[in-house]
């Protein structure tokens, strides 16, 4: 079966699910047999040629948000601990009111109610409200937690666009989405197995393309 | 025994897959196969993160004009 053929496959597949919605109730069961001779065929040259010749748009979606999956914790994974670690000697703005940087006096105690009980919490008055020098506490708190926000935001900024100017070859996309087709229960050792490969994959050819911005933020 | 390259693998893999479904092979030799293509897959990674190390020591070298270089502990030399 050469590629030409299978072409023509495709768009009697095409063709024949518009002319199904339209079609003769008398006349759907013909139609159905030229379509599924098709599909047939298509699905036999995918399982021998090792690849995808109907790919659809959702396919190679799913295909992009993968690769993003894979490739952020792999690349970006010391650069997101770095980026914690700094927020929480910084302070969480969110912990403010429990650490030591604001007074008692600065703080506020409110009791709430849950199915468990009263509770008292303790939460920090607003900014206006402070004494002199937790007010300089919390400005210099709050500016450097969103001067780290925005260095995080920007690494993922900058990470996402440099997947999608990423050229993953066809092949590769071809068998991730061959595989996601043919997964069952009975072959999921195999599946795991050429699943870690194509990963390992998707990582080389992201570094081999990428390498200044991997550097850059390592 | 014959060369393989990642290509082949994963041909090998899909047709073992095939044969698991039609019933051709049982699911332990499906297994044991997936198993060595696991350690495929480990040196594959290997290989990655040796990249992965060389292009680090090119940036330290480059900053603090040091020669820090990845012995090749598998070459015959060593």
């Amino acid at each position: 079966m050469c590629f030409e053929d299978i072409e023509q496959h495709k768009l009697i597949l095409e063709k024949g699910k518009e002319l199904l919605k339209v079609a003769f109730d008398s006349d759907k069961h013909l139609i159905s047999e030229i379509v599924n001779k098709s599909k047939n065929i298509i699905d036999n040259y995918n399982t021998e040629k090792l690849t995808v010749a109907d790919v659809t748009k959702w396919e190679k979606g799913t295909f992009k948000g993968v690769t993003k999956t894979i490739l952020k914790p792999y690349f970006f994974k010391d650069y997101l601990v770095r980026y914690e670690k700094k927020c929480f000697d910084a302070g969480y703005i969110e912990n403010l009111h429990n650490s030591d940087l604001i007074c008692d006096n600065c703080k506020e105690i409110r009791v709430c109610e849950s199915e468990y009980g009263k509770h008292n919490i303790s939460f920090i008055k607003e900014i206006e409200e402070l004494c002199v020098n937790c007010k300089q506490k919390a400005i210099i708190t709050y500016d450097l937690y969103e001067k780290l926000n925005n260095e995080y935001d920007e690494v993922d900024r900058v990470f996402k666009e440099s997947i999608e100017n990423t050229d993953f070859s066809i092949e590769l996309m071809n068998k991730y989405i061959l595989l996601n087709r043919k997964k069952n229960d009975v072959n999921y050792d195999l599946e795991k197995a050429i699943r870690d490969n194509l990963r390992l994959q998707i990582i080389k050819e992201y570094q081999e393309q990428n390498q200044n911005l991997i550097n850059k933020y390592n | 025994m014959e060369p393989v390259n990642n290509k082949s693998m994963i041909a090998f893999l899909f047709n073992q897959m095939e044969k698991l479904d039609s019933g051709q092979i049982s699911v332990e030799k499906a297994k044991e196969q997936s198993n060595l293509a696991k350690q495929v897959n480990s040196a594959m990674k290997y290989e990655l993160d040796r990249a992965r190390v060389k292009m680090e020591l090119t940036k330290h070298n480059a900053i603090y004009k040091d020669g820090l270089d990845l012995r090749e502990i598998e070459s015959k030399n060593y």
